[in-house]
């Protein structure tokens, strides 16, 4: 049984957390979209790459997204820039090029790798080894020269790091490995934050059917112990701590709470110990993610709703003198305002 | 009790008779025995009905609702080789054979063959016989429709009418038009030991007629190479997963280059349509590709999960946690579909 709604008013409301949930989602995936990005960049380019285009960092509601700093292999710097510059890309990147004469073959500059045809709306980062200390502040700054000129609001976020692995490691606290040996190092804020719920849901799905042992039926059981024990072996399925062991990113109350979520809506039923899944439930949704937003949209809204409603509630039942029958008060002193004498 | 080279003598004499018997073969990867599959199937809308006449020589009766085809499998420690039977109705007995077995997935699966080893196998024919014709191929590739806004798999048929195989022509051919080859209908030359067969991706392998030793000459020519190239291939897709030791993840992805750039839309947008449109896939969108595509895929069917990252030149499949090579090998085939250009690299 899927949660709907065909209420119009409630409909509303459903669209508008729907929304909320869709960019808190984003939000959430910002660091590994970044992460990704960088690293087919540096896996793809044969010369040290120095210019990253990455992904957009304006979010639906217009707001800009956290910047983040991506840091790889060799101790880098990266350059925020704050404001999308795809118009300026061109004049930055000959910038560059100059710069590059200038600090000799130490300081290749390369070219952006995604071009402006893809229409993409990018935050535009300069990275690049750092040979001395010194070099590296001339060019932070000369890029800040540049960027005034071409009237960019920036704020760099330059991490002048002389020794790449402890120094990274001190300052982000936590490790990335994806997939096998290329090491990034990365601002790891997912581990603070609260995780979204359609993420638990459908790492936990994923993690049921990966225990699935019998194929025929319409069902399947697969004991609570086993999900647990894979979800917490999993960390994150694409970013690892450096203290697996402490840091879990499944931890028994998270893969509750999406299985009351997967219950609710009907895609499995839980019990004490075992949890049955409806192998063929789903099969028709284009896209879960999408989905298990709307469900939890719906959810919320019909939370809402009754909070709402619950005050009026309390006061009818509980208000009077226990032996009188309760009063039924208007529908304006219910919203506490004034009946007319 | 017949044994294996005595149900193909049999096989050889029942086709060389006047009227000609056309066989289908598939090579089928299984995880039950006979007798276990048969008594799981009632969980089905199928059956199988068995009677064992040699040592590893089952007569069988595949049942799907009303539907049935007769045939004989032989089956071998890794893999079986089933022989369809069919003299009234083949392409019907084709269907039958093909949902019969998409449906007990993944206990019983065809192993799939990618068209470069379908080609390979075509070269080999072309040196050893005295010719190799052409009769027609079949190619797949998905369009998008406008009218029921989804992509819609479109199968072409061309005519080559006998003409010699010639492979450069047919891959300019399938390049040019962003088809991928999925089967291939041809005339081995050879005396009494020519013949007549068509071989498909899907593991498919159909003699219609040859000579005296038509037969024979198919099985050795063509099933036993296929044979062993997909026990290569399922090699190289098993033992994929993810890995999970200390901090340390270690993935082994597959990944397809590029030569041309991949864009948000029409490329990713297709990939993720035509997967998230597959009903055994359950398909979550991570981001919709700008500037590249994330998104995670799981197979109902035997629980195997993916994410697919899509870049500017390469798309990356990386299993997760559990991941067969039945699964890996079905998903290889719907991304050879809807890319046919790229370069796999495993």
């Amino acid at each position: 049984m899927s949660v709907e709604t065909d209420r119009p008013d409630i409909e509303a409301q459903v669209k508008l957390i729907e929304e909320e949930l869709t960019n808190r989602l984003e939000e959430y995936e910002h660091q590994r979209i970044l992460s990704v990005c960088l690293k087919d960049y540096l896996e793809n380019q044969p010369e040290h790459p120095k210019v990253l285009v990455l992904p957009p960092a304006t979010r639906k509601d217009g707001r800009k997204k956290s910047p983040d700093i991506v840091l790889a292999r060799e101790a880098c710097a990266f350059l925020d820039l704050k404001r999308t510059l795809s118009t300026q890309a061109g004049t930055l990147i000959g910038y560059l090029d100059e710069m590059q004469s200038d600090y000799g073959s130490t300081f290749r500059i390369p070219l952006l790798s995604y071009d402006a045809s893809k229409e993409f709306s990018p935050e535009i980062g300069a990275l690049f080894p750092i040979a001395t200390q010194q070099v590296a502040n001339m060019i932070e700054h000369q890029v800040s020269i540049l960027l005034y000129e071409i009237e960019q609001d920036i704020r760099i976020l330059a991490c002048k790091l002389n020794d790449s692995h402890i120094l990274l490691k001190n300052t982000f606290e936590h490790a990335m490995v994806f997939p096998q040996d290329v090491r990034l190092v990365s601002a790891y804020r997912i581990l603070n934050s609260e995780v979204p719920l359609t993420i638990l849901a459908e790492s936990v799905y994923t993690s049921l059917f990966a225990n699935r042992t019998s194929y025929l039926g319409p069902t399947f059981e697969v004991s609570r112990e086993t999900v647990e024990n894979s979800l917490n072996s999993l960390c994150p399925p694409y970013l690892c701590t450096e203290s697996a062991g402490d840091i879990r990113q499944f931890t028994k109350g998270r893969v509750d709470r999406a299985l009351r979520f997967l219950h609710h809506i009907g895609m499995v039923d839980i019990s004490e110990r075992k949890i049955v899944v409806f192998a063929r439930k789903g099969s028709r949704i284009p896209e879960l993610r999408r989905y298990l937003i709307r469900q939890e949209a719906i959810i919320e809204a019909k939370k809402r709703r009754r909070k709402v409603t619950l005050p009026r509630r309390e006061r009818v039942f509980y208000a009077g003198p226990w032996n009188e029958p309760p009063k039924r008060q208007s529908k304006i002193e219910d919203f506490g305002q004034q009946t007319p004498n | 009790m017949p044994d294996s080279s005595q149900l193909l003598f049999y096989l050889n004499e029942l086709t060389s008779r006047s009227e000609g018997h056309p066989i289908e073969t598939f090579i089928l990867v299984h995880k039950e025995s006979v007798e276990e599959l048969a008594d799981h199937l009632s969980e089905l809308e199928r059956n199988l009905l068995y009677e064992k006449t040699g040592p590893t020589i089952y007569k069988v009766d595949l049942r799907l609702r009303k539907r049935s085809v007769q045939g004989w499998l032989d089956t071998r420690d890794d893999i079986w080789i089933l022989h369809i039977v069919e003299p009234r109705s083949p392409s019907a007995a084709e269907s039958i054979a093909d949902d019969w077995i998409a449906g007990v997935f993944p206990i019983l699966s065809s192993t799939r063959v990618t068209y470069p080893q379908i080609l390979d196998l075509l070269d080999d024919l072309a040196h050893v016989g005295r010719s190799l014709r052409i009769q027609d191929y079949v190619s797949r590739s998905f369009r998008w429709s406008a009218g029921r806004e989804r992509w819609l798999r479109q199968t072409t048929k061309r005519w080559l009418k006998g003409a010699p195989y010639d492979r450069r022509t047919m891959e300019r051919n399938a390049e040019s038009s962003k088809e991928l080859i999925d089967a291939i209908h041809f005339y081995y030359d050879a005396g009494e030991e020519s013949f007549e067969a068509k071989i498909s991706r899907r593991g498919r392998f159909t003699y219609y007629r040859g000579g005296k030793n038509g037969f024979l000459n198919f099985r050795r020519l063509v099933v036993e190479p296929m044979i062993s190239a997909v026990t290569q291939a399922r090699e190289i897709y098993s033992n994929r997963e993810k890995h999970v030791e200390r901090e340390y993840v270690t993935v082994k992805p597959i990944e397809y280059r590029f030569s041309r750039s991949l864009h948000p839309d029409p490329d990713f947008r297709k990939i993720s349509d035509v997967l998230g449109a597959q009903s055994e896939y359950t398909m979550s969108l991570v981001h919709s590709g700008n500037p590249y595509l994330a998104l995670r895929l799981i197979d109902r069917d035997d629980g195997s999960s993916y994410d697919v990252y899509g870049f500017e030149k390469r798309l990356l499949v990386v299993p997760l946690d559990r991941a067969t090579s039945d699964s890996l090998a079905r998903l290889d085939g719907y991304i050879n579909e809807v890319f046919p250009d790229g370069a796999v690299s495993l």
